[in-house]
């Protein structure tokens, strides 16, 4: 091969180089500006979606807690009720259920007392909930416990600290 | 006036006068750092080629006998104009052809004329041949072929300047060789001719003298500077019976070289390594030393391999920023996968972003089912019950109505004065409850009816 025709090779690929690099430069500078555009999307919508994930791990532990109770009903209102109030206090209990996760249903209790002292309705409500505690102790309370969720109360006319009291309470239960 | 370089790769160079005798005149120019040291040596150098060699040349000059010089004058005001019609103006004021010459045109710039000036310099090819066939014979092969008065000009300036004040002096460089002298003319640091003259012709150097100096009957005196080169410049005698039959002007000042014998060898290696003005190598076109062809040859086989290389490196970088980019896609696509399987039980690519407020949505509703799971991790609201009543209590308030759940709130009733609800505005907050508090004076009696439901700053 003489010098000529290895010069022509040799600038015949340095140019076809040269050239591709171009090219493949371009190309990559141009697909990269629309990636980053779709990564960074998508960077934003996983953030959302850790947020989300971190909400629902949260709710899932608390969960877990439930299901490690080695009792997994709560204990009967209507006993607790009867046991403090008369039938003619008690205006009106009602109780509904509905569906939650895992086999697990949620149970709400209505009752609505006629005309009740407020220093009662709290008494009444510490004691379904039973400890006072951010936390249900498994040792002191191994069932579901009654949580108050709604407190409606109508000051009776006349009558200092008595009143019409609408109490709603919220509970777990899983049929085994 | 344009500087320029003849050799840019060599640090030395052999400079050769009086090839045509026994024993030519050579001088070794030596570049170190920023000095040049000239010597003259007594061998010849070797052949240009690889190796040691290499950054070593050698330069002759080409007599003016051998060459011309030439000032052009071109009509145009624009010098790349100029530049394409200088070599047919040059071609009308020589007896041969241009065609069958080397020639180059050094020192182009405009005038005030509003034309371009050069100053070209050749030779015929020929004599070139026949100045190559006879160094070679005596084992000379130069990279670099001057022109001789050029050479002794720009060498004279270099060595012994002009005294200040008699810069517009004519300067006369006169080389005083075995085969021929030869007469160089200029003033104000601008050449002007260069003549070769037989040894010993007076005559006809008196001519070219006066061609460049207005006549001895003038009463001006035009100083003239006459420097003395050459093997002949060596006896004061020769240089003083010379000067005796030519010109008598009151003020001319003669000046001798440092080595006269070496000057113009001087000149040629001087000019061949260092960058000045008025540079020339008639040895180009076919003539080119086969050196320089090599080495143009490797230079550029240097740049297309260096562009190779260019291209290669983009190539590889463009690669490897995709393959970046895929990789960080990927671990992109593997996040998103694992979180939309925990959320949804269901596992979706990255790519599927449209069924993103899908799989937000469902997220959202199982946490929703999965919220009374945190009651019991929450501030009772027993606590906010009691902290109602018992502010209450402190505050002398009387509550007509409370209706409180989980995200509502709202209390009615009565107070004394103006802000004995405050308390329990501040309270509620305390417990993440911020409230709006709204109150008016009762039409009945004195006591302040106020509304306190959700709303406000946390």
């Amino acid at each position: 091969m003489n010098e000529r025709v290895f010069n022509r090779i040799i600038w015949s690929g340095a140019a076809i180089s040269v050239a591709l690099g171009l090219v493949m430069t371009a190309q990559s500078a141009w697909r990269l500006r629309a990636d980053s555009a779709e990564l960074r999307r998508e960077l934003a919508s996983i953030g959302d979606l850790k947020l989300l994930a971190r909400d629902m791990e949260e709710r899932l532990a608390a969960q877990r807690v439930f299901e490690s109770l080695p009792v997994k009903r709560p204990v009967p209102l209507s006993g607790i009720i009867k046991s403090k109030f008369s039938d003619e206090t008690i205006e009106r209990f009602r109780e509904t259920r509905r569906e939650s996760v895992g086999g697990w249903v949620v149970r709400e209790a209505e009752i609505s007392f006629k005309n009740l002292s407020i220093s009662q309705v709290m008494t009444f409500a510490e004691q379904v909930e039973g400890s006072i505690s951010k936390t249900p102790n498994p040792d002191a309370d191994s069932a579901p416990p009654w949580r108050l969720t709604g407190c409606i109360i109508n000051a009776t006319p006349g009558a200092s600290g008595m009143g019409h009291v609408t109490l709603t309470f919220e509970a777990l239960e899983k049929s085994e | 006036m344009e500087k320029s370089k003849v050799i840019t790769w060599a640090k030395s160079c052999y400079g050769f006068a009086e090839e045509h005798t026994p024993n030519p005149v050579v001088v070794l120019a030596e570049q170190s750092r920023s000095r040049l040291n000239c010597s003259i040596v007594d061998h010849l150098p070797e052949s240009p080629g690889e190796g040691r060699a290499a950054t070593s040349v050698s330069a002759v000059c080409l007599s003016s006998r051998e060459s011309f010089t030439r000032w052009i004058e071109a009509p145009f005001a624009s010098i790349s104009k100029a530049r394409k019609v200088l070599p047919t103006l040059l071609d009308i004021q020589l007896p041969f052809p241009l065609d069958d010459c080397v020639y180059c045109f050094l020192d182009v710039a405009g005038t005030r004329r509003n034309t371009v000036e050069a100053l070209a310099v050749g030779a015929r090819l020929a004599d070139v041949e026949r100045k190559l066939e006879s160094l070679a014979a005596n084992g000379i092969d130069p990279v670099v072929i001057d022109q001789e008065g050029l050479a002794l000009w720009t060498q004279s300036l270099s060595e012994i300047p002009m005294p200040k004040g008699e810069e517009d002096a004519l300067r006369v460089v006169m080389h005083l060789g075995t085969a021929h002298w030869t007469v160089v003319v200029g003033r104000n640091g601008r050449f002007e001719n260069a003549h070769a003259v037989k040894t010993e012709d007076i005559a006809q150097i008196k001519r070219i003298l006066h061609q460049h100096l207005p006549p001895e009957s003038d009463e001006r005196d035009d100083k003239v500077h006459w420097i003395w080169t050459g093997p002949g410049a060596i006896a004061e005698e020769t240089i003083s019976a010379i000067s005796a039959c030519l010109l008598k002007r009151r003020t001319e000042t003669s000046f001798i070289p440092e080595d006269p014998r070496a000057f113009l060898a001087r000149a040629a290696a001087t000019r061949a390594l260092v960058s000045g003005p008025l540079r020339c190598n008639l040895r180009h076109g076919r003539l080119t030393h086969p050196s320089i062809t090599r080495r143009r040859a490797r230079q550029l086989t240097k740049a297309a391999a260096i562009f190779l290389a260019s291209g290669a490196l983009l190539c590889g970088a463009g690669a490897l920023s995709r393959e970046i980019a895929r990789k960080k896609e990927a671990k992109i696509t593997r996040a998103f996968q694992s979180l939309s399987e925990a959320l949804t039980n269901r596992g979706i690519t990255a790519g599927e972003t449209a069924a993103l407020p899908v799989i937000a949505s469902q997220a959202r509703q199982r946490i929703e089912l999965l919220q009374p799971f945190m009651s019991p991790f929450s501030p009772s609201l027993t606590l906010t019950l009691a902290r109602i009543m018992e502010t209450g209590r402190k505050s002398g308030l009387k509550y007509d109505t409370l209706a409180i759940s989980r995200d509502d709130l709202l209390l009615k009733g009565r107070a004394a004065e103006w802000n004995d609800c405050d308390m329990l505005v501040e309270g509620l907050k305390n417990l993440g409850r911020p409230v709006k508090l709204e109150r008016t004076e009762s039409l009945t009696d004195e006591s302040i009816l106020f509304t306190i439901k959700r709303g406000g700053n946390k």
